[in-house]
């Protein structure tokens, strides 16, 4: 029986069409997945679905009766709850309040709120789903995992008839998408339905029952995931053959660029080494937590290390602050887009060159006219989709603000660039125009420091790879010279001896 | 304008140039409705004595507009200000004390205690709320001190020309004013300095790890403030020819409701300078023609405080109205 049926479904946004013509329907008690690049639509649908966004035609059917939400809350109390990509928890509260968040009417007496009770009823409700969290723990000491996993709590703990998932893999560590996956299973099993969204293709096959792939504002195609193949799907999100996902090239290897001696910082990370020549790739692997950011932060400058050196072309370049490590050379994108990426209020030109624009100051003035060349240019090198260089940067799908970032520390010209998950949340087009992108760099004789949670992904682009697990380097490999097992391996701490495949360079 | 360029706007476009800048229709509603109201509102006398009313707030308005918009605030700049007064009338007491010499140490005076106010927010992590509350204590017991509670009269001349004095037949206060002005909207709008502070106001994770020197800027707001303050003490100083204790109690909570008036957002992230030249002239405006419409005191406090709240819901109303235009085209 169709649960949720959506017709004729138009929105535009300034001159933009965001969904044109879309038909949708779930039905009850499936996993349906939603593929598609950023910007196809598949986010502004599941506004639609929200009441965030109004449609400026079609209409909408819940449970066979119509259906036009006014807002968000209006929709979960006709039985939509929707988890975020974005947190959206208060850090300075529990676990529990964080949870039944605007709920507290149900755990108190004669207005007298007992927080007690709602600690309790978080306790049934992780049991229940296999969730490991303490009710009382305060949101702002937990792991980014973590505060997923109180956002997921929270949809599921409404009890809604449909449950929206946007990404929500991208910061869990694989114990915790096994949790997830057995939670979105329950929820199917009890004929809930649930709307999974992710970037992350495997997910969709091990999950869904069926697919629905957006492209441009439209929906393309609904099929029983058992139908298809992998390349089915990556074709028709891509709307062309992408033929080689990783498209890595080989690169002579050049002069030692970047050159790391035993650097470490107490209680994240200690006695790390390595080194990164020009036109090389070198991959980061590891779990989440495992000290990777955290090394990289050490490096440029964002949280200083503690002892150590860190060489660049052979001169000391140890960074006490971003600005330093940009004076040197080095430039890093960072992982959380939103703390310490985009500025909101900015448009994009600006985004795209706050980390340069005080190399190109004539004096103590900007050089307006450069900087709009510059940004201008680097729209096009990247093909950052937007309707123009001062278009508001909120205006743009998460692939292409990341597309910015990436343009922000490429302006300043480094000879070192750090890339940390520069894929999350992007789509596969997007994924492989950054590639590429990072090929052409390497080419040119940039020396990259790639940090990825995707294990294909950094196997297939990276010249070399170092696992990192509780804060050390404990692998050390070859392309091409470790199976994805052995790199697990060594992640999760399960061979008790480390192998080290690296050949000549040692 | 001749009427070939004229006829490319349509009614939208002049809507939308106004919900941009809303301050400046808010200065027009005012002047309109001032000018049909009483007969002496449109005199060159009122006018120039509206342009001198203002220039105090309004120096001090472009230090403020830098500070909110890197997403700060000070509660302490009256008395500040009001100390700063009382040191440069107890400097004009020493004899043979040059004025510029005077204006130079209140000046070093203001931008310290500016500074001082930002690196201990930074230093120990606190919001500036607080700090600065603290300071505004501090800086009121001090020129209490310095005072002993009384008026120093008896200015150097100097000073009283910052005040009274005139350069052909404009106020010296309001060259003053121009001229800052126009430095604070160069440096807001065309240097690093003022692209750091909009970025930190924005997002400082952000600034910071583009490179961005967030407490070093963030001193650097505070001290200009400073500056700002200093010379605005001279000058309210001069304007009276004597260094009151009572100077600047209301300052504060005038010049933020300009600038937020103006176009600054509380948050930061964004501001503009010349926007808070008409947010104190709307705030003038009102004291302006509060007066010439003969309202007593009393009653011209609590318009102030109805009209500038209408304003700002008017702001905040426009500023919607203004997005979903945008959002059709």
């Amino acid at each position: 029986m169709k649960l949720l049926e959506a017709k004729g479904i138009n929105k535009r946004f300034y001159s933009t069409c965001a969904l044109s013509d879309v038909d949708f329907d779930l039905e009850e008690g499936e996993v349906l997945a939603l593929a598609g690049e950023n910007g196809a639509g598949k986010s502004t649908m599941m506004n639609v679905l929200l009441g965030i966004h109004r449609p400026d035609e079609g209409a909408m059917t819940l449970a066979g009766r119509p259906y036009a939400p006014k807002g968000p809350h209006d929709a979960l109390q006709q039985g939509i709850s929707m988890i975020h990509q974005e947190l959206r928890l208060v850090p300075s509260m529990t676990v529990a309040d964080n949870v039944w968040i605007g709920r507290v009417k149900n755990f108190s007496s004669g207005g007298i709120y007992f927080p007690e009770r709602c600690v309790e009823a978080s306790r049934k409700l992780f049991e229940e789903y296999g969730i490991e969290l303490n009710p009382k723990e305060r949101v702002a000491n937990l792991s980014v995992a973590q505060m997923q996993m109180v956002e997921i709590a929270r949809a599921v703990s409404y009890d809604s008839k449909i449950v929206i998932m946007d990404e929500p893999t991208s910061a869990l560590s694989d114990k915790e998408v096994e949790v997830l996956y057995k939670i979105i299973r329950r929820l199917s099993a009890a004929g809930k339905s649930i709307i999974f969204i992710s970037h992350k293709l495997e997910e969709v096959f091990e999950i869904a029952d069926r697919v629905t792939i957006f492209r441009d504002g439209r929906k393309i195609s609904t099929q029983r995931v058992a139908d298809i193949t992998m390349t089915d799907l990556i074709n028709g999100i891509a709307g062309r053959e992408v033929k080689d996902l990783y498209p890595k090239l080989d690169v002579p290897r050049g002069e030692k660029v970047l050159e790391v001696r035993g650097i470490s910082k107490a209680g994240t990370f200690s006695d790390i080494s390595f080194d990164v020549h020009a036109g090389e790739i070198v991959g980061f692997c590891g779990l989440v937590g495992a000290g990777r950011t955290e090394i990289m932060n050490g490096i440029y400058g964002i949280d200083p290390i503690d002892s150590g050196e860190v060489l660049l072309e052979g001169r000391p370049a140890l960074s006490r602050t971003p600005r330093q490590a940009l004076d040197h050379g080095i430039a890093m994108v960072t992982e959380d887009r939103l703390r310490r990426g985009v500025i909101v209020k900015m448009n994009v030109k600006l985004n795209m060159t706050l980390a340069y624009f005080y190399k190109i100051c004539r004096g103590t003035f900007i050089d307006r006219r450069r900087e709009t060349r510059d940004a201008s240019d680097m729209i096009k090198t990247l093909r950052v989709k937007t309707a123009g260089p001062e278009m508001p940067i909120w205006s743009l799908s998460g692939g292409n603000q990341q597309k910015v970032m990436v343009g922000r520390a490429l302006l300043t010209r480094p000879k070192v660039l750090i890339l940390d998950e520069p894929t999350r949340g992007v789509d596969v087009g997007a994924k492989s125009e950054i590639y590429q992108y990072c090929n052409q760099l390497a080419k040119e004789g940039m020396a990259i420091i790639l940090i990825s949670s995707d294990l294909p992904e950094v196997m297939g682009m990276s010249d070399r790879l170092l696992v990192v697990r509780e804060g050390r380097i404990v692998g050390r490999h070859s392309r091409g010279e470790a199976t994805a097992e052995q790199l697990m391996a060594e992640m999760f701490g399960l061979s008790s001896t480390t192998q080290n495949t690296e050949g000549s360079s040692k | 304008m001749n009427t070939a360029t004229k006829k490319k706007f349509s009614k939208d476009d002049i809507l939308v140039f106004f919900l941009k800048n809303r301050s400046l229709l808010l200065v027009l509603i005012f002047s309109i409705l001032l000018s049909l109201s009483t007969s002496t509102f449109l005199t060159g006398n009122n006018l120039m004595s509206l342009a001198r009313q203002i220039s105090a707030n309004c120096i001090i308005g472009v230090g403020y507009t830098l500070l909110l918009a890197s997403d700060s605030v000070d509660l302490s700049a009256g008395y500040m200000m009001c100390m700063i007064g009382i040191i440069s009338g107890l400097l004009s007491q020493i004899e043979g004390m040059p004025f510029l010499a005077i204006l130079l140490i209140c000046i070093v005076v203001g931008a310290a205690c500016g500074s001082w106010n930002a690196f201990i927010a930074n230093k120990f992590k606190l919001p500036p709320f607080l700090v600065t509350l603290a300071m505004q204590q501090i800086f009121k017991g001090t020129l209490m001190l310095l005072s002993n509670g009384s008026p120093i009269g008896n200015l150097n001349p100097g000073i009283i020309f910052m005040g009274q004095g005139y350069i052909g037949p404009i106020p010296f206060p309001v060259i003053l004013m121009v001229c800052f002005i126009a430095v604070g909207a160069v440096i807001f709008s065309r240097t690093q300095f003022g692209r750091d502070v909009i970025a930190i106001g924005g997002n400082p994770e952000a600034a910071r790890v583009s490179g961005i020197g967030v407490a070093k800027t963030r001193i650097l707001v505070s001290a200009l403030l400073g500056v700002t303050i200093a010379v605005t003490a001279l000058v309210s100083c001069g304007r009276v020819a004597s260094a009151q204790t009572t100077l600047g109690g209301d300052t504060v909570m005038d010049i933020i409701a300009a600038v937020v008036i103006g176009g600054t957002p509380m948050g930061g992230g964004s501001g503009t300078v010349v926007g808070t030249l008409f947010g104190c002239l709307v705030i003038g405006l009102i004291s302006n023609g509060l007066n010439l419409l003969r309202v007593s005191s009393f009653w011209q406090m609590v318009s102030k405080g109805v009209i500038i709240l209408v304003a700002v819901i008017l702001d905040v109303y426009s500023e919607k109205i203004y997005e979903r235009m945008r959002n059709k085209d």
